[in-house]
């Protein structure tokens, strides 16, 4: 009974990771009409400086505190240096971009950190077990859990109840509307951008003890967020978030039954959402007769 | 008295909205009728409805006594139904020969010939059509590059090439000036006179439905209200009160 | 723009010449067959690509689908099934016209950037299948010699695929220039028009699937054969995005773009791949320096990329201070 317990609280806190990383991607996706398919490398740029600012300074907190802000930069540097200026072309243009710029990061990171296999144990704070059920359980997926919610929550708020995240929401609906009633859209566009890249170094740097990253590899998560916005319907923050439990809890429960083929679950789990509802289990049809 | 187009009942909601309602409308054979109504009185919608573009919410469509409710758009058109849009659709990069021909090449059956060249296929085709609406002097021209008043001649070039028996027009006239949309409507009536199409068009101008319409139809919130010569709709109460006012 | 017939000879000239320098580099320049074959194979892979690409205006992520497709199965057919070689290509044709097929089913259930989405998606399962899946050769792939047995050295055997890749770019020439293209342009233009006029577009992009996968597929039979193998780098990503960049860096509008997109990249790909373990970031800088400098590729054809091809050479021009466009 209780590795059920286990399974499902790893499931659920990878779940919630996942939704970070795809949560950031639905908002660039619906505010900047883009793929980022560079999202798995800002992923991985959160776990590897979250690694070095924790090597340097021994704080965890601080390196996943200095991963988002960094990101954060470094997500606003590519949106206003490189995404705008090529606003008005087709979308596709935008998005081979991202994939660009996310393949000399990828080399970058190979250069700077070398090739190697990065991870850090779990920090003292945080590395002790709780009784659940009998069977100790690491509490730092409990907090991976909390920390995740308490940003649903945020996102939430700032979302429903913010102006901010009115106007977000507007350009989401009717970009152009917006942009008539004077609001500068691609200052926003560009905020959004930032606010999706950091969602995802956050993932990535609290991600850093449980899985680490391999810096010669091309990141999975970029993957699995897609699979997960797929599932969950592109562009639909409550979408990414089922999808993204749904794509957590299988993969974990996965793991048990077919630990060979675990990794192709996120996959199947997409064609098997795409033959039965093809805009996702929260999306809505398009009106394309 | 052959009705082309008969729809029943024929409704759409959106959401709270009821934007076409419970609409009986129907239109005969070689008819000219206009669509007149304030904005938002559900007009392009119920095109939209006629054509399946929008899935009703519930009534019935009838083309040719045959059931086409439902059915998809595309099958609708080769069924003899034709579309203008408000805002002209056509293929902004190729030319307007080109335009012309896509229509031409399914009509004809080519759409799948992969092995031969496109070159100079419906040449006769496209070139009476082009001259039909007058725009054969362009024919090279890339079509995002023609003047407002010949894209919507092109876009009438295009929806005649698959050969409609009905013509379904939203605005022909809308952004057009005054003379040249006068020309415009009157190649449309003449071309449907001479191929005996029947035409139903959306027009806010009142000197051109009254002057070019056999039949005027009005609606109102959604609801039709008044079908009849335009002498009859001229002064029949409720459609003064709701829409002409003080045009009159 | 529909192509007046003395563009036909225009295209014939260029594609003898093309043969002509091809062979002549083979037989002069000791040692080059090989490249010469990778450089032939992936000129007919973006050519295919190109036709969703470019043409059809799909955003097509997922080509290298296509030609691992060709390959395994080819490989597969003759190393596992034992089936005797000409039955083997015939057969992998036609699998792979099927497979295009139910690709294309799949594929089409959603719009534009989903589509986008989706391809890639398919295209990171289908490598992850075979990296894991036994039958696929788990995360290397498949070694088997299977080059015909008359073309069995590097010169010869560059001829045969200079034989094959010229049967196929005439076959693409015809379709590209053939009616079913202009529909093609017509539903990257604008497909609702299309459906008023009483196209059935969805068939009609399918079908373009399965054109544009099966010349792929043959890509990937070719390739199979040039390095006696299935290798699971040709399910990678990298494939599908090279084979983009190929037709960016071309000119996606043009028949021929592509095959020049292909060359240059092949040959970087060769040469400075060689000398460096950070190929990524050369296909990330290609990226980004097609797309800003020329979107319009090399062969850069068409109203928008004109005008960006003329802006950039204006920048290169000194002529007082210009307004950047934003």
């Amino acid at each position: 009974m209780s590795i059920y317990l286990y399974q499902f609280l790893t499931g659920l806190s990878s779940g919630l990771l996942y939704f970070l990383t795809a949560a950031g991607m639905a908002i660039i996706v619906s505010g900047l009409n883009v793929i980022n398919f560079g999202q798995g490398a800002f992923c991985m740029f959160g776990t590897l400086l979250c690694y070095s600012v924790y090597e340097a300074t021994g704080s965890f907190f601080l390196g996943v505190a200095a991963a988002v802000v960094v990101a954060g930069v470094l997500g606003g540097y590519v949106t206003e240096a490189m995404l705008r200026p090529i606003y008005k072309r087709p979308p596709l243009f935008q998005l081979l971009l991202t994939m660009g710029v996310g393949y000399l990061l990828q080399d970058f990171f190979l250069f700077a950190w070398g090739n190697r296999m990065i991870s850090a144990s779990v920090p003292e704070i945080l590395n002790f077990r709780v009784n659940l059920l009998g069977l100790p359980f690491p509490f730092y997926y409990i907090f991976l859990i909390i920390i995740s919610l308490i940003i649903c929550a945020v996102m939430l708020f700032v979302f429903k109840k913010t102006k901010i995240g009115m106007i977000f929401r507007a350009i989401i609906t009717n970009r152009d509307m917006v942009d008539c009633m004077g609001i500068n859209v691609k200052k926003m566009n560009s905020l959004m951008f930032i606010v999706g890249i950091s969602l995802t170094a956050l993932a990535g740097a609290l991600n850093l003890p449980i899985t680490g990253t391999q810096t010669a590899a091309e990141s999975p998560v970029l993957f699995t967020a897609m699979a997960v916005l797929i599932i969950g319907g592109i562009g639909e923050i409550k979408g990414a978030f089922i999808g993204a439990l749904i794509v957590g809890m299988c993969t974990s429960f996965g793991a048990m039954f077919f630990s060979q083929y675990y990794s192709l679950i996120p996959s199947l789990l997409m064609v098997l959402v795409l033959l039965i509802k093809p805009e996702g289990l929260c999306g809505k049809k398009t009106n394309a007769g | 008295m052959s009705e082309i187009l008969r729809t029943e009942k024929l409704t759409r909601d959106f959401g709270a909205l009821r934007a076409v309602n419970e609409v009986d409308f129907g239109v005969s054979k070689g008819e000219v009728r206009s669509l007149i109504g304030s904005n938002g009185a559900g007009k392009s919608t119920f095109l939209d409805l006629v054509i399946n573009k929008t899935r009703p919410t519930s009534g019935k469509v009838y083309f040719n006594g045959e059931d086409i409710t439902g059915v998809a758009p595309h099958l609708i058109v080769r069924k003899g139904m034709g579309r203008c849009f408000q805002i002209s659709k056509f293929f902004p990069d190729l030319s307007v020969a080109e335009n012309i021909q896509i229509p031409c090449i399914h009509k004809d059956g080519l759409t799948y010939k992969m092995l031969r060249p496109a070159y100079g296929q419906c040449r006769e085709e496209v070139e009476h059509l082009m001259e039909a609406v007058g725009i054969a002097d362009y024919r090279d021209r890339p079509a995002g590059k023609l003047s407002y008043g010949d894209q919507r001649r092109l876009e009438i070039a295009i929806t005649l090439a698959a050969h409609p028996d009905l013509l379904l027009l939203d605005e022909p006239t809308s952004g057009v000036a005054r003379k040249e949309g006068y020309m415009l409507m009157e190649l449309v009536v003449n071309l449907a006179k001479e191929r005996g199409l029947t035409v139903v068009f959306i027009e806010h101008d009142m000197d051109i439905v009254f002057n070019y319409s056999d039949t005027i139809s009005v609606l109102h919130y959604g609801r039709l209200i008044a079908t009849g010569a335009p002498q009859v709709i001229k002064e029949n109460a409720e459609v003064q009160e709701a829409y002409l006012g003080g045009m009159v | 723009m529909t192509s007046k017939p003395f563009r036909y000879r225009k295209d014939l000239i260029i594609g003898i010449v093309i043969i002509a320098v091809f062979l002549l580099l083979s037989f002069f320049i000791p040692g080059t067959s090989f490249l010469l074959a990778r450089i032939l194979i992936m000129m007919l892979f973006a050519t295919g690509v190109n036709i969703m690409f470019g043409y059809g205006g799909m955003i097509a992520f997922g080509n290298a689908i296509f030609l691992g497709f060709g390959s395994y199965s080819f490989i597969l057919l003759l190393s596992k099934a034992g089936i005797p070689y000409a039955a083997a290509i015939l057969l992998t044709l036609v699998m792979t016209m099927i497979f295009s097929f139910l690709i294309a089913l799949l594929v089409l259930r959603v719009q534009a950037l989903t589509l986008g989405m989706l391809f890639m998606g398919l295209n990171l399962l289908v490598y992850n299948l075979g990296n894991y899946v036994p039958l696929l050769g788990r995360g290397v792939g498949i070694s088997y010699a299977s080059r015909p047995s008359f073309a069995l050295d590097d010169r010869s055997f560059l001829i045969f695929t200079l034989v094959i890749v010229a049967v196929c770019f005439v076959l693409m020439y015809k379709i590209l220039h053939s009616p079913f293209n202009q529909i093609i342009k017509g539903i990257r233009e604008n497909e609702m028009r299309l459906t008023f006029v009483g196209i059935n577009t969805k068939q009609v992009k399918r079908l373009m699937i399965v054109v544009s996968g099966t010349f792929c597929g043959i890509s990937g039979v070719l390739y199979s054969m040039l390095n006696s193998g299935a290798y699971v780098t040709y399910l990678d990503t990298d494939i599908s995005i090279q084979g983009l960049a190929m037709c960016l860096l071309g000119g996606m509008f043009t028949f021929w773009g592509p095959s020049i997109g292909a060359a240059v990249i092949t040959f970087i790909n060769v040469y400075i791949g060689g000398m460096t373990i950070y190929h990524r970031f050369i296909l990330g800088i290609i990226l980004i320096l097609v797309i800003y400098f020329f979107p319009g590729g090399v062969l850069g054809y068409g109203n928008e990329d004109e005008v960006s091809a003329r802006k950039f050479i204006k920048k290169l021009i000194p002529s007082g201070k210009e307004k950047k466009d934003e």
